[in-house]
């Protein structure tokens, strides 16, 4: 008789201990390997919210919004300081008096600033800027609301009798959304009273780095005009604004001597007033 | 061999087989036990974690007329389904919903304002449990 046999449990046994090992084995892997995943799980997941809400908060802090209007036109500057890029997905223009937006859907303004760039775009409005408030809401969720400011002019250039005074021109013309990066505007408002001959203005604007660039544009008189000029990089550049008369072939300059510009990221709300009276 | 010799080998036999039978029975109880709860923890998990990735707000609230209106979207990575609005919360007319969003969309939902004069306190609940919060 072989020596397995000789007791009735001892093959049993071993049997039953086999088994017993392998049920723990499997069942010990099993809850380990169930671990191992919930914690992966756990981990990718928590790792993607802290750094969103990292993202979240920075965009907050890091992101700044101005806007300012001539006319039915409002500018609004964008400057993103954060090391992120970051996009604007939604615009809304809100009456100030009642919380009552214009229209009960956001315009889909899709723009993206990349980090450390400065965003202008213009859109004019049906309603009058000062009674609205302009709400932006971003990919990540935040939500900046500005209140539109008057333009204010850094340089003036005045031509014929001084400095215009009274109400300024109002466009009504719809638009459409345009956005730029980079950008210096150059306000030209031309006071003389609407009937007067259109004068077209021709806009130099260039820097020590060997960039230039000339901008035609013409006013009606009584309205104001916007030009944004699109340049490469933040820096110092130069303008020189003159106009050429309906019946001459000659550009006069309007601006005395060129306007020295400094783009950077702490002047967000960049704009020139040359009011033509 | 002797007849004792051959039932001493048939019990033995007939002991193994009812171990192997009993062992692999607990094997198969022990291991599906064990998947059940796997799958029950992990599908928590999941939940969890999709509860804490859950982003929507709301863009704005207003009140007009004798409704308040609110533009929510969902921020997040994955859709979303919105279950309830609560104004001061009370659950007004129009509050339960049922509106799924995936990631990236908005839509515009009203509910009819309280009798009482303002602020209103306005809470859109989702299915997960997430909540965003304005006033109005």
């Amino acid at each position: 008789m072989l020596p397995l046999f000789k007791s009735k449990r001892g093959l049993s046994t071993i049997i039953g201990g086999i088994i017993m090992l392998s049920i723990l084995f499997t069942v010990i892997f099993q809850l380990f390997s169930l671990f191992s995943i919930a914690n992966a799980l756990y981990h990718e997941a928590t790792t993607d919210v802290i750094n969103f809400d990292q993202e979240v908060i920075w965009e907050l802090r890091e992101v700044e919004v101005s806007c300012t209007y001539l006319g039915n036109e409002i500018f609004l500057n964008i400057t993103n300081l954060s090391p992120m890029v970051v996009n604007i997905l939604h615009l809304w223009i809100i009456n100030e008096s009642n919380n009552v937006p214009i229209e009960p859907q956001p315009m889909d303004v899709n723009i993206t600033i990349p980090p450390g760039e400065i965003t202008t775009f213009s859109l004019t409005l049906s309603v009058s800027p000062s009674e609205v408030l302009i709400k932006l809401v971003s990919g990540r969720g935040n939500v900046f609301v500005v209140e539109p400011e008057p333009i204010s002019g850094l340089w003036f250039a005045y031509y014929g009798s001084g400095m215009g005074g009274g109400g300024r021109g109002e466009d009504n013309s719809s638009g459409n959304i345009s956005w730029y990066p980079n950008a210096i505007t150059v306000v030209i408002h031309d006071e003389r009273p609407p009937g007067n001959e259109v004068w077209m203005y021709k806009i130099d604007i260039w820097n020590e780095n060997n960039y230039s660039n000339t901008i035609y544009t013409s006013n009606i008189p009584g309205f104001g005009g916007i030009s944004v000029i699109p340049v490469p990089d933040f820096g110092e550049y130069f303008l020189m604004v003159s106009f050429r008369r309906g019946n001459s072939n000659v550009y006069e300059n309007l601006t005395e001597s060129p306007i020295e510009v400094i783009l950077g990221p702490d002047s967000p709300s960049f704009t020139i007033w040359i009011e033509v009276s | 061999m002797t007849r004792k010799g051959a039932s001493s080998v048939i019990s033995s036999v007939i002991l193994v087989f009812v171990t192997l039978i009993i062992g692999l029975f607990c094997w198969y109880y022990a291991l599906s036990m064990s998947q059940m709860a796997s799958s029950r923890v992990l599908s928590e998990t999941r939940r969890d974690v999709e509860k804490f990735c859950e982003w929507f707000i709301i863009e704005h609230a207003w009140v007009e007329s004798d409704r308040i209106y609110l533009y929510v979207t969902n921020f997040g990575k994955m859709s979303t389904k919105l279950i309830r609005i609560y104004v001061n919360s009370q659950l007004p007319a129009g509050g339960v919903i049922d509106a799924e969003l995936d990631p990236g969309e908005s839509c515009l939902f009203s509910v009819t304002k309280p009798l009482d004069d303002g602020p209103y306190i306005v809470k859109v609940m989702s299915e997960r449990g997430n909540f965003d919060v304005a006033s109005v």
